[in-house]
C-alpha cells in the first residue's frame, strides 16, 4: 500500500487547500510544504526496504482491478525496481525544496498554485510506480495538466506561447505512443496491460512463426519503436526535439523549472529504460547507433547553445539538453556501466540542475531580471550565494568527488565500451561525447565569471541581500546530496543492478540482425504470396 | 653526531624508529592529506570569525603536520621494519606503504576504492610537496599579510595541498584523476583569487578550460587502460594480516632452470623451457600487468611486439596472465596490446600536456601569473605543473613499451623547452620570464622521461621545485618590496636595497642556468647526457635534433635568467625617486624560506644526484642502451651553453654595474619573441572569437530558424493548411452532404457485393 499512499497523499493534502480562502497565504504554504514533507518521509521505506538482493525485481507490488471491460483489461498495478525507487525518492526529495523555494516567488493565486504542485507530485510518482502500461500512460499525460497551468498562469511574460509549445510538443509524441500502445496490446493477445507481461508477450510474438497472425514483424516493431521513442525523446529532450525546453524553462516559475528539470525530463530516460528497449529490442538495437549519435550531437550542440545564451535560465536549460544527452549515451551503450552511469546522471541532473534553477530564481527575486549581463561582480556582495553557486557549478561540470563526476565518468566509460554487436565506434562516442567535459566547463564557468566576478557593474547590485536562512536551508540538502552521491555512489548503483540485469536480458544485444532482416523480407514475401494482409505493418484486432 | 643522538633519545620510539611501526604508518597514511584538509575546513568555514594570526597558523600547521607525517611514513617505509605478523625486524630496501580505506565507485565490472600508496616515487613527491609547500605557506603569511581575504587564501592553499597529495598518493588512476582535477580547481580559484579584476578571473577560467582539454585525453586514456586490463589500480590489493594491511606480493617470475634447458631433447623443447613463467598475485594492478608483459616478451626485439588483445599466457603454460576476457576486444577489433597501450599512453600524455603546460596547451600558464606570487611558486612552478611528469613516470612501464610514444613525448618536450625559452628572452614582466622558464623546464622533464630513464624527469622535478620556488618567492619579495611593481624596466639596482633577496635569487639563477655543481646542473646535465647517449645508440636522427634543441634552450635559459637578474638587481634604479625611497627588504618570515630554498638549490643536486641515486631510487625502469655514451662531450656543451648564456647576459645587462643600453625594441625576432610567436593571440582572439561567433550563428540557424521556424511552425502551418482545405468541404449546403451520403453508400454496397 506504500506506493498507493505516496500517490494519494499529495492529492489528499490538496483537498483542504480547496476549502480555504486565498487570503491565508502563510497557512497555505506551510500546509503544502508539510504535505510534501510527509510524503517524503513516507517514501523513505523505498530506500531502506528495497532489497536489491532479494531476487524480486519489482517490490512494494500492488494490484487492484481498474478497468475490466470487454477487450480492455487495465489494472491499477504498482511496483518499483531500482530505477523507479530512486526516481520516486528524487521526486519526493525535491518537492519540499521546490515548494519552499516558491515561498516569495508566487504572489497571486497561491492556493491554486500549491494544488497544482501537489497534483503534479502525485502524477510524477504515479509515472514511476505504475507497472501497468495504460496506468503509466494516464499518469504520463496527467502530469502535463498541472505543468501546463504552472507555466501558463504563474509564468513570465511569454508564458502562453511557452506553455502551448510545451504541451503540443509533448502531446504530439505521446499520442503516437498511445496508438502504438493499443497496437502492442492487441498484438499480444489483449490479456492485460502489465508492462512485464507485455515485454515477454512481445518476445513471444517476435519468435512466433512468420505465418502466424500473432507474429510481430521487424517492420511493425520498428514503427512501434519510433512511436514510443519519439514520445520519450521529446520528453528527455533529445536533439533536435529540444526547442520546447528553453522556452518552457525561461517562462516557468522557479518551482516549475525545478520540477521540470529535476523530475519531468527523467520520465523520458525512464521510458527508454523501462519501455522502449525492452519492448522493441531489435529495433532499438538497429537504431541504437543513431540515438548515440543524436546524444553526442545533443551534448555538443546543447553546450554550444548554452554558451551563446544571454539569459541565465535559458543557459541552464540548454545545459540540461547536454546533460540528458549524456544520460541517453549511457543508456544506449548496452552495457551495465553505461546504463547505470546514465541512470545515475539522471539523478545528478535532478540534484544539480534543480539547485541551479533555485539559485537562478533567487537571483531573479532580487533583481527581477534573468539577463546575465545585468549582473557582474556580485561575489563580493553575496559571498554565501557565490559559494553555493560555484559548488553546484562544479557538480554540474562533473568535478571528481561531486556526484556529476561519477555519473559522467560511468556514462562515458560505458559509451567507450559500447556493446560490439550493436555499435562499432564506441571510442568516438566517448571522445566526442567527452567534449561535453570541456564545453561544460566553458559555459558554466563563463556564467560564474560573468555573474559573480569582476567589478560590481551596477550600483543597484551593491546592496543585494545575501542568502536568507530559508534559502540557505533549502539549498543545503541539495549541496549535501552533491557530496554524498559523489563520495558514496555504491548504494545507488547497487539498487539499480537487478533492474539493469533485467534490462540487458530484454535488450538481447546478441540479436543476429542479418538474419532478422532476411526473415523480415522473407515473411513479407510469403505474406504477399498468400495474400495475407497481416505483414503490411499495420495493426489489426487479434 | 653524538649531539644528535642525545637529542633524539628524548623522542618517542615511533618517531625515532618509524620502521618498527610500519603497519601503523601504513594505516595512517591518510593523515598526510587529511591535515591540510582539516586546515581548509577550519579556514573555509570560519573565514569571517578567524583572526589573521590563527588563520595563518592553522594553514601552516596543516601543511607542516602533513610534512612531518610524510617524513615519518617515508622513513617507516625506508628503514628496517617488522615482517607481517611475526614481530621480528628485517632490513627491507624500501617497502611501500599501501592501505585501502573505503570503497568508492562500483558499477558493473568497474571498481575503484579510496586507497593510498606510498612508494619511492610518490614518497619523494610527497616530501617535496609538503616540504616546499610548508615553506611557501610560511612565506605567504608575510606576503599576503595585508590582504583582506587572508583566510580564504589559506583555505584554498590548504585545499590545494590536499588535492595534490591525493594526486600523488592515490593508489589508482581515478584517485590520481581526482587530485588532478582538484589541483586544477584550486589553481582556478587561486589564479582568480582577486576576482574583482575581470582579467584575473578570466585567466583562472582559461587555466581551467585548457586543463579540461587535456583532461578529456586523460579520461580516454584511463578508459583504454581499463578496457585492456580491467582495472585502474596501480598495484594489487593489499593483504590483510590481522587488522593491518600489507602490500601484496609482486609478480612471481620463475626463471628457467639453465640445466634443464641444456638437457632439453630438441630445439623446440629448449625454446619452451628457456621461457620464464610469470605468476600475478590476486587482483593484479596495472603495474603487475606491465611487468608480466615485459617479462613474458623479454628478449624478443620490440618490447611487447604483436601480442594480440586476447593474449593468454596461461594457455601456453607460462604463468597465469590471461587477457582473453578483456573488454578492449570490443573496442579495438584486431588490435594488439601494444597498439592499445600506445594509444592509452598518447591519450594520457594529452592530459599531461594540459596540466604541465606543454605545446600546444601551454598558453594558460603565463596567464596564471595573475594569481598571488606564492601561488605561482607553489602551484605553477614547484608542484601542480609537474603532475604531468609524475603521471608519465608513474605509468612509465607502459610508456616504455613503445619507442614511438617516447619519441612523441620527447619531441613535444624539446619543442616546448626551446619555444618557451625563446619567449622568455624578451619578457618585461618579472613573473612572466619565470613562467616561460617553468614551461621550458617542464619540457626538459618530459625530454628526460622520453629517454626511458624516467627517474631523471623526477630528479629535475625535485631540483626544479627548489630553485624555481626560490626564484618565484624571490620575485615575490621584489614585487612586495617594490609595492606591487612587476615590470623589470622599472626596477634596477635592487641588490643593495634587498641583499638577502639578491643573494638567494642569485643562487637560484645559477641553479636554473645550470652553473656546474648547482642543483639544476646535475639534473639538466643528466637529462641532456642521456638524450645524447640515446642519439648515439642509434635510436634515430630525431634524438640528435632533440639534443641540439636542448642545448640551445639551455643557452637561452642562462641568458634570460641573468637578463632578469641584471634588469632587476644591477644598474641604477628606474622606479622613480618617490617610489625608490620606499623600497625595502622583506621581513624574515619571507626571507628565511628563501634562504632554506637557496641552500637546497645549491646542494640539492649533490645530495640526491651524486651517482644518480635519486633517479634510480624513484624509478626501477632503465633504458636498454648505455646511458654514459658521450658523457664528456655533453658535459662540455652544457657547461659552455650555461656559461655562454650567462656571459652574454652579463655583457649586455650588467657591465660595470650599469645597464648599458636600452633593449633594441625592433627587429623581427625581438617582436616575435615578445608576442610569443602569436600563439597566445591566436588562442585568445581567433579561437575564442570563432567559438563565440560559431555558437551564436548555430543558435540562430539551427535552433531558431531550422527547428523552430521550419519544422515546428512548418508542421503547425501544414496542419493549418490541410485544415483550411478540409474546411471547404463543410459548405453547409444540404444537397452536397446528401450527395456525399449517397456516394458513400454506393461504395459500401459495391464492396459488400464484391467481397
Amino acid at each position: 500500500m506504500l506506493l498507493t499512499a505516496l500517490i494519494v497523499l499529495p492529492l489528499l493534502g490538496a483537498i483542504p487547500l480547496l476549502l480555504v480562502r486565498d487570503g491565508n497565504a502563510r497557512e497555505i504554504k506551510v500546509w503544502a510544504i508539510m504535505v510534501s514533507l510527509v510524503t517524503f518521509l513516507v517514501s523513505l521505506p523505498l530506500w531502506f526496504n528495497y532489497d536489491p538482493d532479494s531476487g524480486e525485481l519489482y517490490q512494494f507490488v500492488e494490484h487492484h482491478r481498474w478497468i475490466h471491460l470487454q477487450g480492455l483489461r487495465a489494472n491499477f498495478s504498482l511496483g518499483v525496481d531500482g530505477f523507479a525507487t530512486l526516481l520516486i525518492l528524487l521526486t519526493t526529495f525535491i518537492m519540499p525544496i521546490a515548494l519552499l523555494g516558491s515561498w516569495n516567488y508566487i504572489k497571486e493565486r497561491q492556493k491554486e498554485f500549491y494544488i497544482a504542485m501537489l497534483g503534479l507530485e502525485a502524477a510524477m510518482i504515479g509515472v514511476f510506480a505504475a507497472t501497468d502500461l495504460l496506468l503509466f500512460y494516464v499518469f504520463f499525460e496527467a502530469s502535463l495538466i498541472p505543468m501546463y497551468l504552472l507555466i501558463g498562469i504563474w509564468g513570465g511574460e511569454n508564458r502562453i506561447y511557452a506553455t502551448t509549445k510545451f504541451v503540443l510538443y509533448t502531446v504530439f509524441g505521446s499520442l503516437l505512443m498511445f496508438v502504438a500502445i493499443l497496437f502492442v496490446y492487441h498484438k499480444t493477445g489483449g490479456a492485460h496491460f502489465g508492462i512485464a507481461h507485455l515485454a515477454e508477450a512481445l518476445q513471444r510474438c517476435r519468435e512466433a512463426d512468420p505465418l502466424d497472425p500473432s507474429h510481430l514483424t521487424l517492420g511493425q516493431e520498428i514503427w512501434c519503436f519510433w512511436a514510443f521513442a519519439l514520445a520519450f525523446a521529446i520528453k528527455i529532450p533529445l536533439f533536435p526535439l529540444h526547442t520546447w525546453l528553453p522556452d518552457a524553462h525561461v517562462e516557468a516559475p522557479t518551482p516549475g523549472s525545478v520540477i521540470l528539470a529535476s523530475v519531468l525530463l527523467k520520465m523520458g530516460g525512464y521510458g527508454f529504460l523501462r519501455l522502449v528497449v525492452p519492448f522493441f529490442p531489435h529495433a532499438a538495437a538497429l537504431y541504437a547507433p543513431f540515438f548515440m549519435w543524436l546524444s553526442v550531437t545533443g551534448i555538443v550542440y546543447g553546450s554550444l547553445m548554452a554558451f551563446a545564451q544571454q539569459d541565465v535560465k535559458k543557459l541552464i536549460a540548454y545545459s540540461s539538453v547536454a546533460h540528458m544527452g549524456t544520460c541517453l549515451l549511457g543508456i544506449f551503450s548496452y552495457n551495465a556501466i553505461g546504463i547505470q552511469g546514465g541512470a545515475y546522471q539522471m539523478l545528478n541532473h535532478g540534484i544539480s540542475t534543480g539547485a541551479l534553477f533555485l539559485l537562478a530564481g533567487m537571483l531573479y527575486e532580487r533583481t527581477h531580471t534573468r539577463m546575465i549581463d545585468y549582473y557582474g561582480g556580485i561575489a563580493k556582495v553575496v559571498p554565501v550565494m557565490t559559494v553555493c553557486f560555484v559548488v553546484v557549478t562544479l557538480s554540474s561540470i562533473g568535478l571528481p568527488l561531486t556526484n556529476g563526476f561519477v555519473g559522467e565518468f560511468s556514462a562515458l566509460l560505458g559509451a567507450f565500451l559500447a556493446q560490439k554487436d550493436v555499435h562499432s565506434c564506441g571510442v568516438w562516442y566517448a571522445a566526442l561525447g567527452g567534449l561535453g567535459v570541456i564545453l561544460g566547463a566553458v559555459y558554466m564557468l563563463s556564467l560564474v565569471k560573468r555573474v559573480f566576478y569582476g567589478k560590481v557593474l551596477r550600483q543597484s547590485n551593491e546592496r543585494l541581500a545575501d542568502l536568507s536562512p530559508r534559502e540557505l536551508g533549502l539549498l543545503l540538502p541539495l549541496l549535501a546530496m552533491i557530496f554524498v552521491m559523489g563520495l558514496q555512489p555504491s548504494p545507488f548503483f547497487r539498487r539499480m543492478e537487478p533492474a539493469v540485469r533485467q534490462f540487458l536480458t530484454y535488450a538481447q544485444p546478441g540479436v543476429d540482425f542479418a538474419k532478422a532482416r532476411k526473415l523480415h523480407a522473407h515473411g513479407t514475401a510469403l505474406a504477399r504470396g498468400s495474400g495475407n494482409p497481416d505483414a503490411s505493418g499495420t495493426g489489426r484486432e487479434p | 653526531m653524538q649531539l644528535l643522538d642525545w637529542f633524539t633519545s628524548f623522542l618517542p620510539e615511533w618517531i625515532r624508529e618509524p620502521g618498527r611501526f610500519y603497519a601503523y604508518y601504513a594505516e595512517t597514511l591518510y593523515l598526510i592529506p587529511l591535515f591540510p584538509f582539516v586546515g581548509f575546513l577550519i579556514n573555509g568555514l570560519c573565514r569571517k570569525s578567524i583572526s589573521r594570526e590563527a588563520s595563518g597558523l592553522v594553514a601552516c600547521l596543516g601543511s607542516g603536520l602533513a610534512c612531518f607525517w610524510a617524513f615519518l611514513c617515508f622513513f617507516a617505509a625506508n628503514g628496517p621494519s617488522e615482517v607481517a605478523g611475526t614481530g621480528t625486524d628485517v632490513e627491507f630496501p624500501f617497502r611501500a606503504l599501501h592501505a585501502v580505506y573505503a570503497n568508492w565507485i562500483e558499477v558493473g565490472s568497474f571498481q575503484c576504492a579510496f586507497g593510498l600508496y606510498l612508494d619511492q616515487l610518490s614518497g619523494v613527491m610527497t616530501l617535496v610537496i609538503t616540504g616546499v609547500g610548508t615553506l611557501i605557506h610560511i612565506y605567504s603569511m608575510g606576503y599576503m599579510g595585508h590582504d583582506k581575504a587572508y583566510a580564504r587564501y589559506f583555505a584554498y592553499l590548504n585545499l590545494f595541498l590536499f588535492a595534490m597529495l591525493l594526486l600523488v598518493l592515490g593508489d589508482n588512476l581515478i584517485l590520481l584523476f581526482v587530485g588532478w582535477e582538484g589541483v586544477g580547481l584550486c589553481s582556478y580559484l587561486l589564479i582568480g583569487f582577486w576576482y574583482e579584476d575581470a582579467a584575473k578571473a578570466a585567466a583562472g577560467m582559461k587555466a581551467f578550460v585548457f586543463n579540461r582539454v587535456g583532461d578529456l585525453g586523460f579520461l580516454l586514456g584511463i578508459f583504454t587502460l581499463f578496457a585492456v586490463f580491467g582495472t585502474v589500480n596501480f598495484v594489487s590489493a593489499p593483504v590483510k594480516v590481522g587488522t593491518s594491511q600489507y602490500p601484496a606480493q609482486a609478480n612471481r617470475i620463475e626463471r628457467p632452470d639453465p640445466e634443464a634447458v641444456l638437457g632439453a631433447a630438441s630445439e623446440s623443447e629448449r625454446a619452451r623451457l628457456s621461457e620464464p613463467k610469470v605468476f600475478l598475485p590476486a587482483e593484479p594492478g596495472l603495474f603487475n600487468y606491465a611487468e608480466a608483459l615485459r617479462a613474458l616478451t623479454a628478449g624478443k626485439g620490440a618490447a611487447i611486439g604483436n601480442i594480440p588483445l586476447d593474449y593468454n599466457a596461461a594457455a601456453a603454460g607460462r604463468g597465469n596472465l590471461d587477457l582473453s576476457g578483456n573488454l578492449a576486444r570490443d573496442v579495438f577489433p584486431n588490435g594488439t596490446v601494444a597498439f592499445a597501450v600506445a594509444l592509452a599512453c598518447l591519450l594520457l600524455f594529452v592530459g599531461a600536456t594540459g596540466k604541465s603546460a606543454q605545446l600546444p596547451l601551454y598558453a594558460w600558464l603565463p596567464d596564471a601569473m595573475a594569481g598571488p606570487t606564492p601561488v605561482s611558486a607553489l602551484i605553477h612552478a614547484a608542484t601542480m605543473v609537474t603532475a604531468g611528469v609524475y603521471m608519465v613516470t608513474r605509468l612509465g612501464a607502459f610508456f616504455a613499451f613503445s619507442e614511438s610514444v617516447l619519441a612523441v613525448v620527447g619531441v613535444v618536450g624539446a619543442l616546448t623547452a626551446i619555444f618557451a625559452a625563446l619567449c622568455g628572452l624578451t619578457q618585461t614582466d618579472i613573473k612572466k620570464v619565470l613562467a616561460y622558464s617553468t614551461v621550458s623546464q617542464l619540457g626538459y622533464m618530459f625530454l628526460g622521461a622520453a629517454t626511458g630513464a624516467f627517474g631523471l624527469a623526477i630528479f629535475h622535478v625535485v631540483t626544479h621545485a627548489f630553485f624555481k620556488a626560490l626564484l618565484f618567492l624571490g620575485a615575490g619579495s621584489v614585487i612586495h618590496g617594490m609595492h606591487e611593481e612587476q615590470d623589470m624596466r622599472k626596477m634596477g639596482g635592487l641588490r643593495r636595497k634587498m641583499p638577502i633577496t639578491f643573494w638567494t635569487m642569485l643562487l637560484g639563477s645559477c641553479a636554473l642556468s645550470g652553473v656546474p655543481f648547482t642543483a639544476g646542473w646535475y639534473s639538466k646535465d643528466e637529462i641532456l647526457g642521456t638524450v645524447l647517449a640515446k642519439a648515439e645508440s642509434g635510436y634515430g636522427g630525431v634524438w640528435w635534433l632533440l639534443y641540439g634543441l636542448g642545448i640551445v634552450a639551455a643557452f637561452c635559459t642562462a641568458f634570460y635568467t641573468f637578463r632578469l637578474m641584471g634588469l632587476t638587481f644591477f644598474g641604477s634604479c628606474r622606479a622613480g625617486a618617490e617610489k625608490e625611497g620606499r623600497i625595502h627588504e622583506s621581513p624574515p618570515v619571507m626571507t628565511v624560506p628563501l634562504m632554506i630554498l637557496a641552500v637546497f638549490s645549491l646542494v640539492g643536486g649533490v645530495w640526491f644526484g651524486s651517482g644518480a641515486e635519486l633517479p634510480h631510487f624513484v624509478s626501477p625502469l632503465r633504458p636498454s642502451y648505455d646511458t654514459h655514451l658521450g658523457h664528456a662531450l655533453n658535459l662540455a656543451l652544457t657547461t659552455l651553453a650555461a656559461l655562454g648564456g650567462i656571459g652574454l647576459a652579463l655583457l649586455l645587462y650588467v657591465q660595470g654595474g650599469k645597464l648599458t643600453k636600452p633593449e633594441p625594441e625592433q627587429g623581427l625576432f625581438y617582436k616575435l619573441s615578445l608576442d610569443k610567436f602569436y600563439v597566445e593571440r591566436f588562442y585568445d582572439q581567433t579561437v575564442t572569437g570563432a567559438f563565440r561567433l560559431g555558437s551564436e550563428v548555430l543558435h540562430l540557424l539551427v535552433d531558431v530558424l531550422l527547428i523552430d521556424t521550419l519544422l515546428v511552425y512548418g508542421l503547425g502551418g501544414l496542419v493549418r493548411w490541410i485544415a483550411g482545405l478540409l474546411r471547404r468541404v463543410q459548405t453547409g449546403v444540404v444537397n452536397v452532404y446528401a450527395a456525399g451520403i449517397v456516394c458513400g453508400a454506393l461504395l459500401v454496397l459495391y464492396k459488400l457485393l464484391k467481397g
